[in-house]
């Protein structure tokens, strides 16, 4: 590349700091939101592999029940029998500490004699070595790490409480756990190890094993060793190999983190649009230059090269500052991306923030790739400059209008074909995302025509208005097409993302609201669950029927319904499931997607036949009549599913039987919550302490009232959205960004158009005007131009995207507010951003403005 | 006889080894790990090393008591340590020479059994010990493992009787020899079917055997002094058909070693006249012999008769010392019992016979060369040599 | 390499070129089959209303632009048939532009406009310095080398575009009336100095212009009427 263009090039970009800077500042932006979701789902998952790396030590393979538990007796099988000696029995489950905002404690029971080729932790007593003694013969002997003993300010040989899923226990601290490197430190840090006998005592699961850890023994290989194992496994036993298990937590949250890249990759296309609009307006405003290098002999190609250098110096300076301000946001996020996950899906606690060098990569290639994208239509439009335009000073714009009716009909290919991959029958999300990304740029490319038809309508009105100024403002916008229709798309874009975004949760929480209106029908719940993960420990702990008989003997108690919430294998997988024994005033708890719900709860209650999630069923390819194949502890049962009901608790999905088949099948009298209907005119209060007074001493309930369970559902519910509101957020201010440097742009490239009115008599006052009405006519269209997209863009989340990724079905609402709020914004986006120009303007003194060169 | 200071001292040194346990530390590359050759300790112990321990709230040995069979050949849980000790000189039908040590040794690690719901939870943690000498290659082979007495990892049972830790085993038919032994580890496999040829004999005072001045620091102890043995023996890839003759020890105790006393030097001889003798001796921290040292003979007839210190004299003719870890081992004794006319030198097999293992001792086959009074006698037996490891 | 000429000043020939655009829906034809020999060194003056296609004529030989028909052949290179690149590397080598309104690059000093179609030959900037320097000198705006030009008044701009025409040595010069946006003196310099630059070198020279100053100084004069070229008398009424 010549020097000299370069240097040319380079004045042009430092003549106009402005435009630059905002043109960075847009790439900056939009690989900041990718980088920073990136950098925090990240390290949520890196969280998560580092703590079940620490726990899980060095194994090659883990067995685990698909229930949740193995029976032990199969460790000795695998150990003696098998002769398999490199593996490790693990018990394990989740408590809190009964203090206030206590972490959440991963409560791993080993077997010291096994653990060695496992795990790294060195234990030590109070006296500088542990007594195995104890720690193996005393119930409840525990060892937590230094540190949170110190801070919990729990001695070596003091006794503690946990909250282990509903039930308290005690433990003694015996010594503690020490880290053998800077990694354990963290992974330590919420770990108590007991030993194995405390903790199938504790957790509720004498008797079983949550898993055995086995390292493969050198000279067998993998598929002799998956032989051998599942010669010995029972059906509700399943083996994983190590990479397998990593998997799991990946796939678990997949669709989550999917969602969230997306919208990040909202804001970079946000970005994009920024560059493309900035890169545009430099071929544009420089169309008489680019003809003087035609007319000197510079060849096409080296104006592209130059354009598209130009565009690639500003990605590259976006990206490097985007990827700085992506460490900092994604550190930020952090915190709200973990609270989503451990709501939706998993125990995580992230203490580091780990960054991938991959993220930086991804943000950096990202960052280039859409600048280069966006810089390539400029580009080419650049060397169509031909050299005779230095010589003719029109023309300028006619291209742009030759080009409309192209850039329309590819509006609408794309729409169509966005459309199309959306209407695919697949469960693909990522093809529900190209199809949203593809309608976005089509009803983008369709902004021009549809801009220059609303001008059009609107000439006559803005004449009436403020006659001929108005009219030179509505037309200016369709002249200066080639610029303000950029502008407008990218404010168009953003807008609709807002649109479509807020109109998404609305509908996600107005029928999440509509549906605990009727899913909680008693008035007061009882629940031994407390556990954070909304998953059940496998076993854990019941109330006894001897309690819920006291409880349903109480005068104010005037129907009680029985939940047991257990884990059970349906077709080869693990499944969440619970039994009911529902009175007929909670039916209406449920609303089946079809049949008839008299019908279907006399089939259930008869044991013949059970009842799945939308969830469940939309993951399984389920329908009404579909036959399941459950393994209970007794029998299989193989069952017809009659109803599917909607829930919104879970998206794992969750499987319904009558409580008088779960006892046939597992010989479970217990319940793990009840729900309880009162008689007219029952303080709750007074009626909650009533039940208190009647439960084991040593068994921790939550017991809410409808209300509060319904608030505290939907302030879950609002935690989870708060991450998608900071992007909503992100991807606006992108687009202000946009729009600002488009309109500063458009209102600078009009210096001498301007300085020519003022020669003409225009006063300041009324040049305000005009750049005011002109910017204020782009929000306004823009606003306009969102409301379809946005609503397109919520429609195709609402139906698509989240029926893709939790298989529920939800119902779009459109709140007029946040139409009415998305011109409004687009308005006054626009307005602000046509203040610094209209100021400028109206402050150069026309002689000044009129100046060449 | 073996010293309850094993086990006595196992308690203690099993604070040590949880540390070891979680920590792996010296864990060798993956392709060189075998289960059992792995060293669990950084550093190994010395026995002697961990004397002292509670022996508080355990039952103790402090007076003669009538012995039991089949039921004392099972498992006395209220002591604090028992084992059941098995070693053997054996030679293949080509004449090959091996010698084999299997130990199961339990022990208590708290007074009382609790009552708990869960199958894993026990007192009772066993550790074996297994350790093959292939005499004419002069090679050693020795493992180990632990497991809690629960679970059905490890234990002892009577009916039928069953000694066990994982897949190893000694048991047998029913609650009686003769017994059968089965354990493999690495390369090595052992399957032994052991047939006593001499009723058991109650070492000590009627079986208890003091160990210290004190009451209390005393075991009690019985053995099978001879037993005859076939069976095959995995080595190098092959099985190796073996005869031969064993030597089961049992004994259980609660106390220690005193505090003066350092360790011991144990003889298990198999003469070839058909007797059998056994003699110990403590050695006291400055290196001395300790009076409560004994032994014992036993007749072609099985008839035992006890020997005291005086009784014998026992002479270090060589040493040796244990490129591994430096320690120095008496290797080649002479020992002297007058009233029986016998002198015998005393040659190890094979020089290292060390195991090196959670606890450092020397176990191995010795050679017995000499006379009755002045008719050539020989033997086979075993020799174990504790507390020198102590600086 | 076809876009090569020789060091003498081309011939230059143009048969049956014509040329129409499209204005407000109908053709309005600019040039009807022009045919012109230019013998090398001449200096060639176009006089003409405006409109009448005489920077149409000038874009066709400078290859800016392209005829609906017939052929525009530069020292024997029909640049017609050239595709887009080579046109461009033919003008780049062999022809100097000066325009009206200078179409100096703001961007880049008055030095570095002048090394710009230098480097755009893939000549040393650094080499080329010094030529560029006595060319400024030749022009009188030695002194002004670093200044940009929104600095320099009109006529002082336009000397510098009349340097940079030629810095490189065209064979052939293509100027749009270089006086048509100066006053009659400044006009008046930038002819001469565009006269005794060409005729130094014995360079061809065409010039659009409805100056008379110029007149005196053409070899030929032509004019455009009604799309085809007439050739005045030298000495005739203009």
């Amino acid at each position: 590349m010549k020097r000299l263009l370069w240097k040319s090039s380079l004045r042009h970009l430092q003549r106009h700091p402005l435009q630059l800077a905002l043109a960075i500042l847009g790439v900056a932006l939009g690989v900041a939101v990718v980088v920073g979701i990136d950098v925090a789902n990240g390290s949520a998952l890196r969280a998560f592999e580092l703590s079940t790396d620490t726990i899980a030590g060095r194994a090659t393979h883990q067995i685990v029940g698909l229930d949740g538990v193995i029976p032990e007796g199969l460790y000795r099988q695998l150990r003696i029998e098998l002769g398999l000696r490199r593996s490790a029995p693990v018990v394990e489950g989740h408590a809190r500490l009964l203090i206030p905002e206590s972490p959440t404690f991963s409560v791993m029971g080993v077997d010291p004699f096994a653990e060695a080729e496992f795990r790294d932790f060195t234990s030590s007593g109070a006296q500088g070595s542990l007594n195995l003694g104890m720690f193996l013969t005393e119930p409840g002997a525990s060892l937590l790490s230094h540190e949170t003993a110190t801070n919990l300010e729990i001695e070596p040989g003091d006794e503690f409480e946990i909250d282990v899923g509903g039930a308290v226990r005690t433990l003694k601290l015996v010594g503690h756990l020490r880290p053998s490197g800077e990694a354990q430190q963290t992974a330590i840090r919420d770990l108590i190890v007991v030993d194995i006998a405390t903790a199938q005592e504790s957790l509720g699961l004498v008797g079983s094993l949550t898993r055995i850890e086995v390292i493969r023994p050198p000279g067998m290989t993998e598929a002799e060793l998956e032989e051998r194992i599942t010669a010995i496994l029972p059906a509700t036993a399943a083996l994983q190999s190590r990479r397998a298990r990593a998997s799991t937590a990946e796939q678990m949250t997949r669709a989550f983190r999917l969602n969230l890249q997306a919208l990040s990759l909202l804001a970079l296309l946000c970005g994009a649009f920024l560059i493309y609009n900035t890169m545009t307006f430099a071929v544009v405003q420089r169309r008489p230059l680019l003809a003087i290098l035609r007319v000197l002999g510079t060849t096409r190609r080296e104006v592209f090269l130059l354009i598209l250098g130009e565009a690639v110096l500003i990605g590259a300076i976006g990206t490097l500052l985007g990827e700085l301000a992506g460490l900092w946001l994604g550190r930020s996020l952090i915190g709200r991306v973990t609270q989503t996950i451990n709501d939706l899906y998993f125990v995580v606690d992230v203490r580091e923030v780990a960054v991938a060098p991959w993220t930086l990569l991804k943000g950096g290639l990202l960052g280039l790739t859409a600048t280069v994208a966006a810089a390539i239509a400029p580009s080419i439009e650049a060397t169509n400059t031909e050299p005779r335009e230095a010589l003719v000073r029109s023309e300028l714009e006619s291209r742009i209008h030759r080009v409309v009716p192209a850039l329309s009909v590819l509006g609408f290919v794309l729409l169509a074909c966005g459309t199309g991959l959306i209407l695919l029958p697949s469960n693909a999300l990522w093809l529900a995302f190209a199809g949203l990304f593809a309608v976005l740029v089509g009803y983008a490319l369709l902004t021009p025509i549809a801009t220059m038809v609303l001008m059009r309508w609107l000439t006559p009105v803005a004449g009436a208005v403020s006659g001929q100024l108005g009219r030179i403002a509505t037309r200016g916008v369709v002249t200066a097409l080639s610029r303000t229709g950029i502008a407008i798309a990218a404010l168009m874009m953003a807008l609709s993302v807002t649109v479509g975004v807020d109109l998404m949760v609305r509908s996600f929480r107005g029928t999440v609201n509509r549906w605990l209106e009727y899913a909680l029908p008693a008035d007061l719940y009882l629940s031994v669950f407390t556990a954070p993960t909304r998953r059940f420990s496998p076993g854990g702990v019941t109330i006894d029927p001897a309690t819920i008989d006291t409880i349903a003997d109480l005068d104010a108690v005037s129907a009680i319904n029985l939940l047991r919430h257990f884990s059970t294998v349906v077709d080869n997988e693990s499944v969440r499931a619970v039994a009911l024994q529902l009175s007929p005033e909670s039916h209406g708890a449920f609303a089946f997607r079809q049949g008839d719900p008299t019908a279907i709860w006399r089939r259930i209650e008869a044991g013949e036949a059970v009842m799945v999630s939308e969830s469940f069923a939309y993951r399984r390819a389920l329908e009404e009549g579909d036959s399941v194949r459950i393994l209970s502890a007794n029998e299989v049962f193989e069952l017809p599913i009659a109803g599917i009901f909607y829930d919104y608790s879970t998206e794992q999905g969750l499987l319904m039987l009558d409580r008088s088949l779960y006892q046939r099948g597992w010989s479970d009298d217990g319940a793990t919550a009840l729900s309880i209907h009162t008689a007219a005119g029952t303080n709750l209060d007074e009626l909650s302490d009533l039940i208190r007074g009647r439960l084991p001493p040593d068994l921790r309930v939550r017991l809410s009232s409808n209300r509060q369970l319904r608030q505290e559902s939907m302030r879950i519910f609002d935690r989870t959205f708060v991450i998608t509101g900071v992007l909503r957020t992100l991807a606006v201010l992108v687009a202000f960004v946009g729009v600002l440097s488009a309109l500063l742009a458009l209102q600078l490239e009009r210096t001498r158009e301007l300085g020519v009115m003022r020669a003409c008599g225009l006063t300041p006052g009324q040049l305000w005007m005009l750049v005011t009405q002109q910017t204020g006519l782009m929000g306004l269209t823009a606003g306009v131009l969102s409301l379809p997209v946005g609503v397109s863009m919520a429609a195709i989340m609402v139906y698509t995207i989240n029926r893709r990724s939790f298989g529920w079905s939800l119902a779009l609402d459109l709140f007029p507010l946040t139409l009415v709020q998305a011109v409004a914004v687009g308005v006054v986006a626009a307005l602000l951003a046509g203040l610094y120009p209209a100021w400028r303007m109206a402050r150069t003194r026309p002689s000044a403005a009129l100046r060449e060169e | 006889m073996r010293w309850p200071v094993v086990w006595n001292s196992f308690l203690r040194h099993l604070l040590v080894l949880t540390v070891l346990s979680f920590v792996g530390c010296r864990t060798p590359p993956d392709d060189q790990l075998t289960d059992e050759n792995r060293p669990v300790a950084t550093a190994s112990l010395e026995l002697s090393q961990l004397l002292s321990g509670e022996a508080e709230g355990f039952r103790q040995a402090t007076e003669p008591r009538q012995f039991l069979f089949p039921e004392d050949h099972g498992p006395h849980p209220d002591f604090r340590t028992e084992w059941w000790y098995l070693t053997g000189n054996l030679t293949s039908s080509s004449g090959r020479r091996i010698g084999y040590q299997f130990t199961l040794f339990r022990n208590a690690l708290a007074t009382e059994e609790t009552p708990r719901p869960s199958q894993w939870a026990t007192r009772q943690v066993y550790m074996g010990h297994l350790a093959v000498t292939d005499v004419d290659n002069k090679r050693f082979f020795a493992f180990e493992r632990f497991a809690r007495g629960a679970a059905g990892l490890a234990g002892v049972e009577l009916e039928p009787f069953r000694a066990w830790l994982e897949d190893w085993e000694l048991s047998s038919g029913d609650s009686s020899p003769p017994f059968q032994l089965q354990a493999s580890a690495g390369e090595i496999a052992l399957d032994l079917v052991l047939v006593p040829t001499k009723p058991s004999v109650l070492q000590g005072e009627a079986g208890l055997s003091r160990k210290g001045s004190e009451p209390g620091n005393a075991s009690y102890y019985y053995a099978f002094t001879r037993l005859a043995t076939s069976g095959l023996i995995h080595l190098d890839g092959r099985d190796i058909e073996v005869q031969g003759s064993s030597w089961l020890d049992r004994e259980w105790s609660t106390s220690a070693l005193e505090p003066n006393q350092s360790g011991w030097d144990w003889f298990a001889l198999q003469l070839d006249d058909g007797t059998d003798a056994m003699v110990y001796q403590i050695r006291r921290d400055d290196g001395s012999p300790d009076p409560v040292s004994s032994g014992s003979r036993i007749g072609v007839d099985g008839a035992r008769s006890a020997l005291s210190w005086s009784d014998f004299q026992l002479e270090v003719l060589d040493w040796w010392t244990s490129p591994e870890t430096g320690v120095r081992y008496p290797s080649g004794w002479r020992l002297r019992i007058p009233g029986d006319q016998l002198d015998l030198q005393i040659e190890p097999l094979v020089r290292d016979q060390e195991l090196r293992l959670s606890v450092l001792y020397w176990e191995g086959a010795v050679q017995v060369e000499g006379t009755r009074g002045s008719t050539p006698i020989s033997g086979r037996g075993y020799v174990e040599l504790t507390g020198y490891a102590v600086p | 390499m076809p876009t090569d000429l020789s060091d003498r000043a081309p011939t230059i020939e143009l048969s049956g070129v014509s040329k129409s655009y499209r204005e407000a829906g109908r053709d309005h034809i600019v040039l009807a089959g022009v045919d012109l020999l230019v013998q090398p060194g001449e200096l060639v003056v176009l006089l003409g209303r405006s409109g009448s296609g005489k920077s149409t004529l000038l874009n066709l030989l400078g290859g800016l632009d392209q005829p609906d028909s017939g052929s525009v052949a530069i020292g024997g290179i029909e640049i017609t048939s050239l595709g887009e690149r080579d046109r461009t590397l033919f003008r780049r080598r062999n022809i100097g532009f000066i325009f009206q309104f200078f179409n100096l690059l703001p961007t880049l000093t008055v030095l570095e406009n002048l090394l710009l179609p230098l480097e755009l030959e893939g000549k040393s900037t650094e080499a080329m310095r010094e030529p560029c320097l006595e060319m400024l000198a030749a022009v009188g705006l030695v002194d002004r080398a670093d200044s940009f030009p929104d600095r320099l008044s009109g006529g002082e701009r336009q000397r510098v575009a009349v340097a940079r025409g030629l810095i490189h040595q065209p064979q052939l010069i293509l100027a749009d009336e270089p006086t048509g946006n100066l006053d009659v003196g400044t006009g008046r310099q930038v002819i001469d100095l565009l006269d005794s630059l060409t005729r130094q070198s014995d360079r061809t020279l065409l010039m659009a212009t409805h100056s008379q100053q110029v007149v005196g100084l053409a070899d030929r004069i032509l004019t455009i009427e009604n799309g085809r070229l007439v050739e005045l008398d030298k000495e005739g009424p203009a």
